[in-house]
């Protein structure tokens, strides 16, 4: 969980004041509510990323406009190698002209960074490899629109798909497993094409889905991946 | 599944997918969302929704703003004019208020194009948006006068010197003053320069607690149209932001909008 420190200002007469500044990461016991400190705060810190399984390896900084105390258009992101503590450069993102990369997910059992990067003037889906090499690969590129983001879900928010806006909204999903529950769903129950996977129970065998149309606002129901237990039916929820 | 009680047994519209042409011929893609049950019918009183952003872009599926609208009886029309995002660099350009002439002109062609195809009644067209959207609906009462009857504005940004001026205290600000940057486009494409050009009455909705564009806009705007002798009404929420995140100030905007429009477009 990201933590902002902020100093404190005002105490005088006291040498005794926590001076921290910027965003770092803590680890917190959900039983206890116990937090421990995974990042020490970094005061040009923009946000962290895991890899779905409890390591930060991703890092955003905001560069400043010299001593104008503004910020620039630039984000830089740095990387750890797997197991290593030392960042890496990763590359820069513009936010006005969108040049450059653009982290959206690290996958843990590929050790790669799924990252948005132009192609042909459209952002494209790219693979970064984390091993140090920065072999990077095409994932998707779209000929009349820009990628906007991946689809994950399951335990560790793994990454099953890329998603766009064409007319309509579309996801190409790389998990072969999802592409066939998002046919079948799509099959039965035919007026709400546009299908999400908001989460997975932790052994993945119960689906959160949210389905809904133009006419239809967004449902959502449980759903077991598998053929259904007795006492594990599909039940609608409120959205 | 009865998931919202409320919505039982009300017909809700179908949104179609369309595209028309700019007055430079290039192909805009956009959303038609037609009243239930009158998917075939002529002359309707329509609405002109340009969405804000403005580097942003709208999509099909559930719009209750978009459905509202329908529901009252409007044809309403959803354009990703050029200045939006997720078609590439071509089509994003500047961005909305640089390259404000080029998106302005694409709105406006979707209210000429809905009338063309006879969807539309010329004579009962009205525009309404939502932080750029609301600048659309505004610039737009400014640079063609006369093609809209009604124009609604919601978290408007009105001047574009004042949102820039709105940021000169945060860390942003310099980024904020180069995306809308320097030029005679600043005065030329501030509906509040040209309050005197706005014909159309003028229903203005703001929250006084907005970060993003402050509710001064819409102060401004308002009695800059009262003082060229126009008619406008602004309606202040208290304690709310930009997004106006509250089902009871939604409801009463979504009221009186319904009513303003039928005031202005429906007896002639």
């Amino acid at each position: 969980m990201s933590r902002s420190y902020v100093p404190e200002a005002g105490r005088t007469g006291t040498r005794i004041s926590h001076t921290s500044d910027g965003i770092g990461v803590d680890r917190i016991d959900v039983r206890t509510l116990r937090a421990t400190r995974v990042e020490a705060p970094n005061p040009n810190a923009s946000f962290y990323m895991s890899d779905g399984r409890g390591v930060v390896r991703i890092m955003a900084t905001r560069a400043m406009r010299g001593a104008t105390g503004q910020l620039s258009a630039t984000v830089d992101f740095k990387y750890r190698a797997d197991g290593s503590e030392r960042w890496q450069t990763l590359g820069s993102w513009n936010t006005q002209t969108s040049a450059g990369l653009y982290p959206l997910a690290v996958d843990h059992d590929l050790d790669a960074v799924y990252v948005l990067q132009k192609l042909n003037g459209r952002l494209a889906l790219y693979r970064i490899k984390l091993d140090g090499s920065m072999a990077s690969e095409l994932v998707y590129a779209n000929e009349h629109v820009d990628v906007d983001d991946v689809v994950r879900s399951s335990r560790g928010l793994r990454v099953i798909g890329v998603t766009f806006a064409e007319a309509e909204r579309r996801t190409v999903y790389f998990d072969q497993d999802y592409a066939a529950l998002a046919r079948n769903l799509a099959h039965a129950i035919p007026n709400l094409p546009l299908i999400d996977f908001g989460s997975a129970s932790a052994d993945g065998n119960r689906i959160l889905v949210h389905a809904g149309s133009d006419s239809d606002p967004p449902l959502l129901c449980l759903r077991p991946r598998h053929p259904p237990s007795e006492r594990d039916h599909a039940r609608p929820a409120r959205a | 599944m009865l998931a919202r009680p409320e919505l039982e047994n009300v017909a809700l519209s179908q949104v179609r997918s369309i595209s028309y042409p700019a007055a430079d011929r290039s192909l805009i893609p956009g959303y038609l969302t037609l009243p239930p049950g009158r998917e075939d019918a002529r002359g309707l009183p329509a609405v002109i929704l340009p969405r804000g952003g403005p580097s942003a872009r709208d999509e099909w599926g559930f719009d209750w703003l978009a459905q509202y609208l329908a529901h009252q009886g409007y044809a309403v029309l959803q354009a990703n004019y050029r200045g939006s995002a997720g078609y590439g660099d071509n089509w994003l350009r500047q961005n909305g208020f640089q390259g404000w002439r080029t998106s302005i002109g694409d709105i406006t062609a979707g209210a000429r194009w809905l009338a063309q195809q006879g969807i539309a009644d010329p004579n009962r067209l009205a525009i309404l948006g939502w932080s750029y959207g609301g600048y659309a609906a505004l610039q737009a009462g400014a640079t063609e006068p006369g093609l809209f009857k009604a124009i609604v504005a919601i978290a408007p940004v009105t001047d574009l010197q004042q949102a820039k001026d709105d940021f000169a205290d945060y860390t942003n600000a310099s980024n904020v003053a180069e995306f809308i940057g320097s030029g005679p486009h600043v005065v030329e494409g501030s509906p509040l320069r040209h309050a005197d050009a706005i014909v159309a009455p003028v229903l203005l909705f703001h929250g006084d607690h907005d970060l993003n564009v402050r509710v001064i806009h819409s102060q401004r705007m308002d009695a800059a149209l009262r003082a060229a002798g126009h008619q406008s009404e602004l309606t202040v929420f208290p304690g709310l932001e930009h997004d106006l995140a509250d089902s009871t100030a939604r409801a009463q905007m979504l009221g009186r909008i319904g009513a303003f429009l039928d005031a202005n477009l429906r007896r002639q």
